[in-house]
C-alpha cells in the first residue's frame, strides 16, 4: 500500500479524534519519510483548527476568562464571518465581572441573611414591604426596556434528562415575554408564543414551531427550565406565595418567595429574587423546581438592559432572507425530521412521534418586510 | 519603545488567537490538551507584557512563547501517550509558522470555498464542526456507514483545501 493512500486512511481518524497509538506510530513514520505529507498533515490540522473556530464554539472564551478585568473592546474578538453572532452580547469584561461579583457576595448574603434573623419586625411588615418591593419590580419590567439575563441550570439529583444544558445561554426579556439565545455547540434561538408553542430557529433560514400537544418530555423541559415569564411569575409570587425580605448584596433587597400553594404544572419550590434598591429591576433570579422527573435549579444573571427590537420576539426577526417557517401546519413528521437532522440524535423525542394531519401549504414562505 | 497598555496587549492577543491556536494544534498532533497549551500561551503572554515593546512584531515573540509551551508539555506528558520525536515537531512548527503568515486570507478564503460547497457535503461539514457531533452520531443521523462518512469527510476536507490554496494563488501568489 502506499504512503499516500495509508495516509488518507490514517488522517480522518486522527481528525476524529479516534486514531490508536499503534496507528500513530505508522502516521508518524511516514510523515517523517515524506515531506509532501508533512505540509498534509499541517494544511489538515490548520483547516481542522479554522473550521472548528468558524463553525464551533465561542473560540475566545478562554483568553475572555483570562483577562476578563481588561476593557475589551468588541473590535478586538476574532471575527469568523461564518458564525452568526447574535445581538445579544454583552461586552466580555461585564460577564467576567459579575462572574467575580457573584462569588464574593455570596459569602456577603449570607451574613445578611443571618443578621436579617434577629432584625427583621414582623412577619406582617415584612411581607408588606417585600410585596412592595415586589411590585415595584414588576412596573419596571413593564416598561418598553430589554434585559439580558444569563441563565445557568443546575439539575437536581435523580434526573434523568438526556439533554445537554448548553454552556452560554442568555434570555432577553421584556415584561412578560422573552427569547433564548442558546449558544456551546449548536448555536439557536428559541420562544414561546401565546399559545405555549414553541418557536425554534434551525440555522439562518428555517424555523419550526411545536404545539404544546407535540411536545416531547425533553423540549417540555427546555421550555420549563429556561422560560422567563418575569410578570407571570412576579403575579404569582405575590399571590400564592410567602415572601420574606432582606437585604441582599451591593445595594439590593433579596426576596424570598416560597409557594402556599401550586398554581401551575410547573412546579415552584422557592424563588430568590435579588432587585436593584434604585432602579427596582431584577439583577438576580434563582428558580427552584421539582419536576416529576427531575429537579433543577435555574439562575438569571442581569448582563445587560437595552431598547427593545420586537422582531425578535417571534423567529423572523432570528432569520435572512429567504426563510422558510415550518408551522404546525407543517406535516409533524417533517418537522420532526427537520429539528433531528439540526440538532442531532439528541432531538429526537423534542417531538412525539404521533403524525398531526397533513397539510397542503408546507411551510410559512417568509420574506421580512 | 513604550510597553502596551492592558487594553492594546488584550487586543494583540486576541487578534492573534487563530494564528496561537493552530501553531500549537500542528505541534501537538492530537486535538486534546490544546485549549489546555492555549490558555497557558495566555496566561504567559499576559505576565509577560512588559516585555514586548509597542510595535515590535508581536507574532514572532508571541509564537516563540507558544511553542516553548507547546514543546514542554509534550515533554511533560510523553511518557504517557505517543507524541511525535523533538526533530519532527520542529519541522512541523516551521511548516505551520510559514503558514500562518497569510492566516487571516486563508480565514477569508475558507469562508469563500464553504458558501461554494453542495448541499449535502455542507450538511456534513455543519454537522461535523457546528453540531459538534461524532463520526458515529453523524452516521446515525445520515444513515450510512462510520468508515463511509470517515472517507466522505476527508474528502470534503481535501476539497475544501485545493479552494483555499486555489483562492490563495489567485488573490496572489501560493502561501
Amino acid at each position: 500500500m502506499s504512503a499516500n493512500i495509508r495516509f488518507a486512511e490514517l488522517m480522518p481518524k486522527l481528525l476524529d479524534k479516534v486514531i490508536s497509538d499503534e496507528e500513530m506510530v505508522e502516521l508518524h513514520s511516514l510523515v517523517a519519510a515524506t515531506p509532501a505529507l508533512r505540509a498534509q498533515l499541517v494544511d489538515h490540522l490548520l483547516l481542522d483548527t479554522l473550521l472548528e473556530e468558524c463553525l464551533g464554539q465561542d473560540p475566545l472564551t478562554a483568553l475572555v476568562d483570562l483577562v476578563g478585568d481588561s476593557s475589551v473592546h468588541s473590535n478586538d474578538r476574532v471575527s469568523c464571518p461564518q458564525k452568526e453572532r447574535s445581538q445579544v452580547e454583552p461586552t466580555p469584561y461585564k460577564r467576567r465581572r459579575w462572574t467575580w461579583f457573584s462569588g464574593s457576595i455570596l459569602v456577603a448574603v449570607s451574613l445578611l441573611i443571618a443578621i436579617s434573623f434577629f432584625t427583621v419586625p414582623g412577619e406582617r411588615e415584612a411581607f408588606a414591604n417585600a410585596s412592595q418591593i415586589v411590585q415595584a419590580a414588576m412596573h419596571t419590567h413593564a416598561a418598553p426596556i430589554e434585559r439580558i439575563y444569563v441563565v445557568e441550570v443546575e439539575r437536581g439529583v435523580g434526573s434523568q434528562a438526556k439533554f445537554e444544558f448548553p454552556r452560554d445561554v442568555r434570555v432577553a426579556t421584556q415584561g412578560d415575554r422573552f427569547w433564548v439565545q442558546m449558544r456551546g455547540g449548536r448555536e439557536w434561538e428559541w420562544g414561546r408564543n401565546a399559545d405555549g408553542s414553541i418557536w425554534m430557529t434551525l440555522g439562518p433560514r428555517r424555523a419550526v414551531v411545536v404545539h404544546p400537544d407535540e411536545m416531547g418530555i425533553p423540549l417540555r423541559h427546555i421550555g420549563d427550565v429556561y422560560s422567563l415569564n418575569l410578570e407571570t411569575l412576579l403575579q404569582n409570587c405575590l399571590k400564592h406565595c410567602q415572601l420574606e425580605m432582606s437585604e441582599g448584596p451591593a445595594d439590593t433587597r433579596l426576596i424570598v418567595a416560597t409557594p402556599r400553594r401550586q398554581w401551575s404544572n410547573r412546579p415552584l419550590q422557592r424563588a430568590t429574587i435579588e432587585v436593584d434598591r434604585e432602579t427596582k429591576a431584577i439583577r438576580k433570579l434563582v428558580i427552584e423546581r421539582e419536576f416529576e422527573r427531575a429537579s433543577s435549579v435555574t439562575t438569571f444573571t442581569l448582563v445587560d438592559s437595552r431598547l427593545a427590537d420586537e422582531s425578535l420576539y417571534g423567529p423572523e426577526g432570528h432569520l435572512s432572507d429567504p426563510y422558510r417557517i415550518f408551522s404546525t401546519e407543517t406535516n409533524g413528521s417533517r418537522r420532526r425530521e427537520l429539528i433531528t437532522s439540526w440538532f442531532g440524535p439528541m432531538s429526537e423525542q423534542w417531538m412525539q412521534a404521533q403524525e398531526t394531519p397533513p397539510t397542503e401549504g408546507p411551510s410559512t414562505l417568509g420574506v421580512k418586510e | 519603545m513604550q510597553n502596551p497598555n492592558p487594553s492594546e496587549m488584550v487586543g494583540l492577543i486576541a487578534r492573534h488567537q487563530t494564528r496561537l491556536r493552530g501553531l500549537v494544534r500542528c505541534l501537538l498532533v492530537r486535538a486534546s490538551d490544546v485549549e489546555d497549551v492555549l490558555q497557558e500561551v495566555n496566561s504567559v503572554l499576559w505576565e509577560k507584557a512588559g516585555e514586548f515593546q509597542t510595535g515590535t512584531d508581536f507574532w514572532a515573540w508571541s509564537s516563540q512563547i507558544a511553542r516553548f509551551k507547546a514543546l514542554n508539555h509534550i515533554r511533560k506528558y510523553s511518557r504517557d501517550r505517543l507524541v511525535f520525536d523533538d526533530k519532527l515537531i520542529n519541522e512541523l512548527a516551521d511548516l505551520a509558522h510559514e503558514r500562518m503568515t497569510r492566516i487571516d486570507e486563508r480565514r477569508e478564503a475558507l469562508e469563500g470555498c464553504l458558501n461554494e460547497l453542495p448541499p449535502p457535503q455542507r450538511q456534513l461539514i455543519d454537522l461535523r464542526y457546528a453540531g459538534g457531533h461524532a463520526i458515529e452520531a453523524i452516521a446515525e443521523i445520515i444513515g450510512r456507514p462510520q468508515a463511509s462518512i470517515r472517507q466522505t469527510l476527508y474528502r470534503v476536507r481535501q476539497s475544501l483545501l485545493a479552494c483555499v490554496e486555489s483562492k490563495l494563488q489567485s488573490a496572489g501568489g501560493a502561501s
